[in-house]
């Protein structure tokens, strides 16, 4: 009878053990939301050729339709005096550093001081795409 | 009289083993249930909400106009798909060095805008700035 009762308290407690896993609670709210697209970047440019053009981006800004964007404003400081064509150049890139779209706009600008730029992107790429916006500019000759 | 201690102790024993098994019974099958609606539990899909996101512009601030000017800060217009309470780091980096600006802000779909401020002021040198600005859930 002892033996008999000692069996049945093991399997009693063999039975008991695994319970203590119910009793944790796991809640689903807790779980932190999961990155699809953590980051994302702008690259301003600055030019530095002495005399010619060492202009300089100070900002950029999107345009969204939707999810979708659609063109780009670019803040530019004129730092080199005189009256001449600048093409700026607003390009989207993908995770892997790609290219999914572009814009450019050219415009003779003079004097010095903050210029804007206004691009449209061809074609329009989903903003969820967008990893890196980089906006550079370059003096030209002719548009 | 000593028998009966053997069969008191199954008496008592036996209704607690059938009352676990009866109680684990029910239990795996709520859970089996619930699991159902919880895609985590054992099929390999989170239910996890994603998030994504978006920069919709950046712009700096510099201390002068001259060519060899200093990044002092800026600002950043940034949203998330997904309302929440994020760490926002922002990052200005040149051919100078970088700089790091963290700070924790609520997001949402609408954007939201962020001043910040470089300590030191950062060189602003050719070719260019990168601003990075990454979100995580606070």
């Amino acid at each position: 009878m002892r033996r008999r009762a000692t069996v049945l308290t093991i399997i009693f407690l063999i039975m008991l053990a695994p319970l203590t896993a119910y009793s944790l609670f796991i809640s689903i709210a807790a779980v932190d939301p999961a990155a699809a697209k953590p980051a994302m970047e702008y690259f301003l440019g600055k030019n530095s050729i002495r005399f010619y053009d060492q202009n300089e981006v100070r900002s950029v800004s999107l345009s969204l339709s939707g999810a979708t964007v659609s063109g780009a404003t670019v803040q530019f400081y004129k730092r080199t005096a005189g009256t001449y064509y600048v093409r700026t150049t607003v390009t989207l890139l993908d995770a892997g550093g790609n290219a999914i779209s572009a814009g450019a706009a050219c415009a003779v600008y003079d004097g010095t001081g903050l210029r804007t730029a206004t691009v449209t992107f061809s074609p329009a790429a989903p903003i969820e795409e967008v990893y890196r916006v980089s906006a550079v500019m370059q003096r030209v000759e002719a548009c | 009289m000593r028998p009966a201690r053997g069969v008191f102790g199954l008496r008592l024993l036996l209704p607690i083993l059938f009352a676990l098994l009866a109680s684990s019974a029910a239990y795996a099958a709520a859970l089996s249930m619930a699991s159902g609606s919880v895609g985590q539990l054992g099929r390999g899909e989170a239910p996890v909400d994603r998030y994504y996101v978006r920069l919709l512009s950046a712009s700096i601030t510099v201390n002068n106009d001259a060519f060899n000017n200093r990044i002092t800060g800026g600002s950043v217009s940034v949203a998330s798909t997904l309302s929440g309470t994020y760490v926002v780091t922002i990052t200005v980096s040149t051919s100078a060095g970088s700089r790091t600006y963290t700070t924790t802000a609520s997001l949402s779909p609408t954007p939201t805008a962020i001043t910040f401020t470089l300590a030191p002021p950062l060189p602003y040198t050719a070719p260019g700035a990168t601003i990075s600005v990454r979100a995580d859930p606070a």
